[in-house]
């Protein structure tokens, strides 16, 4: 994991300096509303419903115990005990008071973290894949590239005030688990024919109102010109992306409006004029990079270990959902679920964070990795720590065994807590959730995603679930968009609108038959949604869904 | 004569701005003029009446290949930010210190934050003249309290990039340290 050094303590902290002294002439009168508000967006603090909100950056998703530590201790002394779990890998707290926030700042600073530009029109957090490093199909390692780029973009004089925020992913496996076409730019570190190691380049995904896939705009760009090019596409937005309307503003659409060859062009000829004055990674800074992330001390196993015969079956379940196969014969991935019945998906206490902190320590060299699923992923546990390991966190509700599954949830806190939200999302959830709580039935459906955002911006990412639920406001009432189709991973899809929006009462009975239909239509149990759903279009899920109500 | 941030201080400006095209305009003399583009052109390349070349007045979002003969003859570029939230000038600032060499003085003016002053000068800006009269004083209290460095800080010349004079990789001056 990343280290700071002197530069990184520097910055950070002439940052927490530099918003405290924001804050106090915030607080004087000096800086008005309009002007502190891009300010407090770009060190993360929201103006919410009830209270204001922050969002602090986990940078590609990479947590230490300590850090761990340090969150409980702020959902202790600032929040109510418990915080959020982003679908951009970072984490919310929703109960703060605005006051407060610079010295909670100046605590983050003191574990490695911040809330640099996790909010505002700049670019942001850079998220990656949760098993990056461990997982069988990588061909490089993400995240030594995630930390150049956070640096590169961390406090960029040129790229503070975009007409919209920026959001770059990047991957280095075969399956995509970051949704890099979701993403402004989605990058894809790959190796060419003679070794080389590069990039390919995909640019304008987004979701929010319209929702679009990234285009391939460059098939291979050598990794030592990594931060030109991402320059080039940041100046050609920067200088061309529409600011007078803000649901116009976003990279998707000048892309779109550009297309993809021309957007191309201009980004190659802006890439190429500066190509001379842009420094290069050297092989020896990108190795420095890389000599944060070296796999840990494993130990060798010669076999596999044998399972605990005598466990439970929830244990079981927990097995085949929650753990998966590592690059490591002997070790583990494990996903801690966020997801218990009766708390908001994605949340995390106190108490929860703390046990997260023990177990990364005792049993996973002291990291963990959050999810863009808002589940926590122990990367490397050991076979023979498995059982101790969900004993002991089946009492701290860490171990629901649903992950991918229809209830494994992804949800935002939607209109219970946030400013922007149109409808509640986690009322929906729970009345979806009464109607599957059989695991048999549950388990007989296969993977299968469902994503329910509370407005149109779409922090859910509801258009990439297989069952996507948008919340919208009619006349002063919540109403449910439902789409279908959506996916992500080796393909990506965006869902479509399977009809009139519903109210809320009529939701969960809609997303049961939606269900039903998928049950009886599948061509075999292996047969997956997205591919029934391909397979068959909406028409039955829409008369079936629609059929007694309108 | 109008005040200005300029060499990190407040310092009185001899440059008289003339924001909106004027057919009528005459120079007058003993001033310095900075000029929107169109009556620069009209002007150039005799500059008849002027006692100095007059400066070139851009908006942010020009083209700044159709400018790139007046960029390469005047001693000042103004680029004129229409809205602090609009963050295209500093992308116009940093392409003329990059990809056009521009080695003259290159001044923000319009509607520009104090806290932004610190990001203009790392894309190349020399000079900023603000359209809030009271930003001046607070920028220069916000100089003041970085130079004592125990306050804010927000000049710190400590960055992952560097600037457009010398512009660098996150790791360029560190991994050979270790």
């Amino acid at each position: 994991m990343y280290q700071y050094d002197d530069l990184d303590r520097d910055v950070v902290q002439n940052r927490v300096l530099q918003f405290r002294d924001q804050m106090d002439r915030f607080l004087s009168g000096e800086l008005s509303e309009d002007a502190f508000l891009p300010l407090r967006l770009q060190n993360g603090l929201y103006v919410q419903k009830h209270a204001p909100m922050l969002r602090v950056a986990v940078p590609y998703g990479m947590l230490s115990s300590t850090q761990l530590r340090m969150l409980a201790r702020i959902c202790n002394t600032y929040d109510r005990d418990y915080c959020h779990i982003t679908t951009r890998q970072n984490i919310q707290f929703n109960w703060v008071e605005m006051i407060d926030v610079p010295d909670i700042l100046a605590h983050l600073q003191r574990v490695e973290m911040h809330a640099i530009q996790t909010s505002g029109n700049c670019i942001r957090n850079t998220t990656s894949d949760p098993l990056a490093g461990v997982c069988e199909d990588e061909v490089i390692d993400p995240r030594p590239y995630c930390e150049i780029i956070r640096q590169w973009s961390s406090l960029h004089p040129e790229f503070a005030f975009l007409p919209r925020k920026f959001k770059i992913a990047v991957i280095g496996a075969e399956e995509d688990r970051a949704s890099i076409r979701l993403h402004d730019i989605g990058l894809k570190a790959v190796r060419s024919s003679s070794g080389e190691i590069g990039f390919e380049v995909w640019a304008g995904g987004g979701l929010g109102r319209t929702p679009m896939l990234a285009s391939l705009i460059r098939e291979f760009l050598p990794q030592q010109y990594l931060l030109g090019y991402l320059k080039a596409i940041l100046r050609v937005y920067n200088q061309y992306g529409r600011r007078d309307n803000k649901y116009k503003a976003r990279i998707k659409i000048l892309v779109a409006a550009l297309g993809t060859s021309e957007f191309s062009r201009q980004v190659a000829w802006e890439f190429e004029r500066n190509r001379g004055i842009d420094p290069q990674l050297s092989e020896d800074e990108i190795n420095y990079a890389r000599s944060f992330f070296t796999a840990p001390s494993y130990q060798i196993f010669t076999q596999r270990l044998a399972q605990e015969n005598t466990a439970p079956a929830a244990y079981k379940n927990w097995l085949e959902r929650n753990v998966r196969p590592h690059k490591m014969p002997g070790y583990n991935i494990v996903t801690l679920s966020l997801k218990h019945a009766g708390q908001a998906p994605g949340d995390i206490t106190t108490v929860q964070l703390e046990h997260v902190a023990d177990l990364a320590e005792r049993y996973s060299f002291s990291e963990v990795r959050t999810t863009q699923q808002q589940n926590i992923v122990l990367a490397d546990v050991k076979s023979s720590d498995l059982y101790s390991l969900w004993l002991e966190s089946e009492p701290k509700q860490l171990v629901t065994p649903t992950v991918g599954t229809l209830k494994d949830t992804v949800c935002c806190p939607g209109g219970d807590f946030c400013g922007l939200a149109n409808a509640r999302s986690l009322p929906v959830n729970e009345a979806i959730q009464a109607r599957f709580e059989d695991l048999n039935t549950v388990y007989g459906l296969g993977d299968l995603s469902l994503r329910i955002s509370g407005c149109i911006n779409a922090c859910a990412h509801h258009h990439i679930a297989n069952i996507g639920i948008l919340g919208i406001d009619k006349k002063g009432e919540e109403f449910y968009q439902i789409t279908l189709g959506g996916k992500t991973g080796v393909e990506s899809a965006i869902g479509k609108v399977l009809g009139p929006s519903l109210p809320l009462s009529k939701v969960a009975s809609a997303v049961e038959k939606i269900i039903q239909v998928y049950v009886d239509h599948r061509e075999n149990e292996g047969e997956s949604f997205s591919s029934t759903f391909e397979r068959l279009g909406k028409g039955p899920f829409k008369e079936n869904v629609y059929a007694t109500d309108y | 004569m109008q005040q200005i941030i300029k060499n990190g201080r407040v310092e009185n400006d001899p440059w008289r701005l003339i924001v909106d095209e004027d057919t009528c305009f005459k120079a007058a003399e003993g001033e310095q003029f900075i000029l929107p583009l169109a009556m620069w052109m009209g002007f150039y390349p005799n500059f008849s009446g002027f006692d100095r070349q007059p400066a070139l007045l851009l908006e942010s979002d020009a083209d700044l290949e159709e400018s790139r003969r007046a960029i390469e003859w005047v001693p000042l570029i103004a680029i004129r930010f229409s809205n602090f939230m609009d963050g295209t000038g500093f992308s116009a600032g940093s392409l003329l210190r990059e990809a056009f060499a521009f080695k003259g003085e290159l001044r923000a003016v319009g509607e520009i934050l104090p806290d932004q002053v610190a990001y203009l000068m790392r894309c190349g800006f020399d000079s900023v003249s603000f359209n809030d009269p009271n930003a001046l004083g607070q920028c220069e209290a916000l100089m003041q309290k970085s130079n004592r460095a125990t306050q804010s800080s927000a000049f710190s010349r400590k960055s992952y990039q560097g600037d457009v004079d010398i512009p660098q990789t996150p790791f360029q001056q560190r991994f050979l340290k270790s």
